[in-house]
């Protein structure tokens, strides 16, 4: 059951997505084209327009991206969707887990999307070569390889996007369980957890800085050390972890413990 | 058979009481009509059948278990409102039915909908409110189900098609199955039920069979509701 609601589900949140998805692509490929080309004062305008329209496209991914996931979310478990999803012979554990795949997923896919975007418009063989250098010194500071450098700082912003999604749909759940102003008090319980959250997290390091010289930099005007940096991504994205798979839990409690449906 | 039992089944919004103390038995293999004036608690009543809404206390229980994936497997709900993806086709939605329903019978609704001249390559957006909610009986009777609850099935229906919607109904559902039709229609769903539950002010007013409320009180259904709903 859960691959049927997954299929349901990503369908309709890709649907728009996909439009986009190409229009960034398309249009990146056009400013790589038009930057091989000699520049003169005409292709240098749509040049620029074009990397404008490169910029808006990776913008509306990643703002659709989290609006379908939320609708959706909402259609389907508290509006007139949510007659059929929840008279479904299906959990409601699959109901949830179901949006959060579809929510994750769909977040990867943009993620890669806007990754693939900005190295066919931005990377040629003079921006590769700085890029290379740069990573290749940030991994002699961090005193790790390129790669893991790269793949901890991917995860740790992924983490992060993924938390902004989930405390919207903890926010939903809760602000849903009232009998009034629902969207109001969904997107105020949203944000609410997003920020408690998120000082926590900032609360957590410097407790750790009190234990740890190199963290305590961190909140100091002293020289951040590498240690610090590496310790912080590493925990960053532990946190986040964390909190994604707590929040991911609460959700699920409350909505077995039943939903009022508008 | 007991197929529904609702035990002291309450249901408050914001303090306010929908439903209070209802104590409910339907047999298997009857046609109950569900009736009362608007806003008395009819839906709320099927909502919580449905676990659309949450009990403030009570208990409801579907072929002796609370409402669950087991109670959704039996039981065939058509809502007031429209439910569908407005997105999808009319062959979409009905192949969701068919991959979800174990019960749903994909010709039976292919048949329906020739009769009912809906176009099955037509984009649910494009169709009519009246025309989704033939659309949505439709899915709701191809199902072999063992309990049917039908909403306002006649709500936005021309008088005209809801005679078929009653013979569709009378004529698509077993006779182990019960059926619950909510409505304040009376007089056009009489003739086919079996059992009728008065619903006032979020109590049950009145149960009775229907052949015996119609010898005591002399009189038909429809008049009998209309004297006792007088405003």
């Amino acid at each position: 059951m859960l691959k049927k609601l997954l299929k349901y589900d990503l369908e309709w949140c890709y649907r728009p997505l996909i439009v986009f998805y190409l229009l960034a692509i398309f249009f990146s490929i056009i400013v790589r084209i038009i930057e091989s080309f000699e520049q003169n004062l005409i292709l240098l305008i749509i040049d620029k327009i074009c990397c404008g329209v490169v910029i808006a496209m990776i913008i509306s991914i990643l703002i659709n991206c989290f609006m379908r996931n939320w609708v959706r979310f909402i259609r389907n478990v508290y509006k007139d969707e949510s007659y059929l999803t929840h008279t479904l012979p299906v959990s409601k554990n699959t109901i949830y887990l179901s949006k959060i795949l579809t929510a994750i997923i769909t977040l990867l896919t943009s993620f890669i999307v806007i990754i693939i975007c900005l190295a066919i418009s931005s990377l040629n063989k003079e921006t590769w070569l700085i890029l290379k250098e740069s990573l290749e010194q940030s991994a002699i500071y961090f005193d790790s390889s390129v790669f893991s450098l790269i793949f901890v700082f991917i995860i740790t912003i992924f983490f992060e996007f993924l938390f902004i999604m989930m405390s919207g749909i903890l926010g939903i759940i809760i602000g849903h369980r009232s009998n009034n102003l629902k969207i109001i008090k969904s997107i105020v319980i949203g944000f609410a957890i997003y920020i408690i959250l998120s000082s926590m997290s900032i609360g957590a390091l410097f407790i750790a800085g009190l234990l740890n010289s190199d963290i305590m930099s961190l909140f100091n005007n002293i020289e951040v050390s590498s240690n610090a940096l590496k310790s912080m991504m590493l925990v960053g994205a532990l946190v986040y972890a964390i909190y994604n798979l707590g929040i991911y839990f609460v959700g699920n409690r409350l909505l077995n413990k039943g939903v009022n449906v508008d | 058979m007991e197929l529904v039992k609702c035990n002291n089944l309450c249901k408050e919004f914001d303090g306010k009481q929908i439903l209070s103390n209802i104590n409910l038995t339907i047999q298997k293999g009857n046609i109950v009509g569900l009736l009362g004036k608007n806003g008395m608690g009819k839906t709320t009543l099927i909502k919580l059948i449905n676990d659309l809404l949450i009990p403030t206390s009570g208990e409801i229980l579907i072929n002796g278990e609370k409402p669950g994936i087991n109670s959704k497997k039996i039981i065939s709900y058509l809502p007031e409102r429209t439910y569908l993806d407005k997105s999808m086709k009319v062959s979409q939605i009905i192949t969701f039915f068919d991959k979800f329903y174990d019960n749903f019978n994909k010709e039976k609704a292919i048949r329906l909908l020739k009769d009912l001249d809906l176009d099955i390559n037509l984009k649910i957006s494009k169709m009519s409110k009246g025309m989704q909610e033939k659309l949505q009986l439709i899915l709701v009777m191809s199902r072999e189900a063992e309990l049917y609850i039908l909403d306002e099935p006649l709500g936005g229906v021309d008088p005209a098609t809801r005679d078929y919607i009653l013979d569709t109904i009378l004529s698509n559902f077993n006779e182990e199955a019960s059926v619950i039709i909510s409505t304040h229609i009376i007089s056009d769903i009489e003739r086919i039920l079996d059992e009728v539950i008065f619903v006032d002010k979020g109590k049950i007013v009145l149960t009775s069979s229907t052949d015996k409320l119609r010898e005591k009180e002399n009189a038909s259904i429809d008049e009998i509701f209309r004297r006792y709903f007088k405003c």
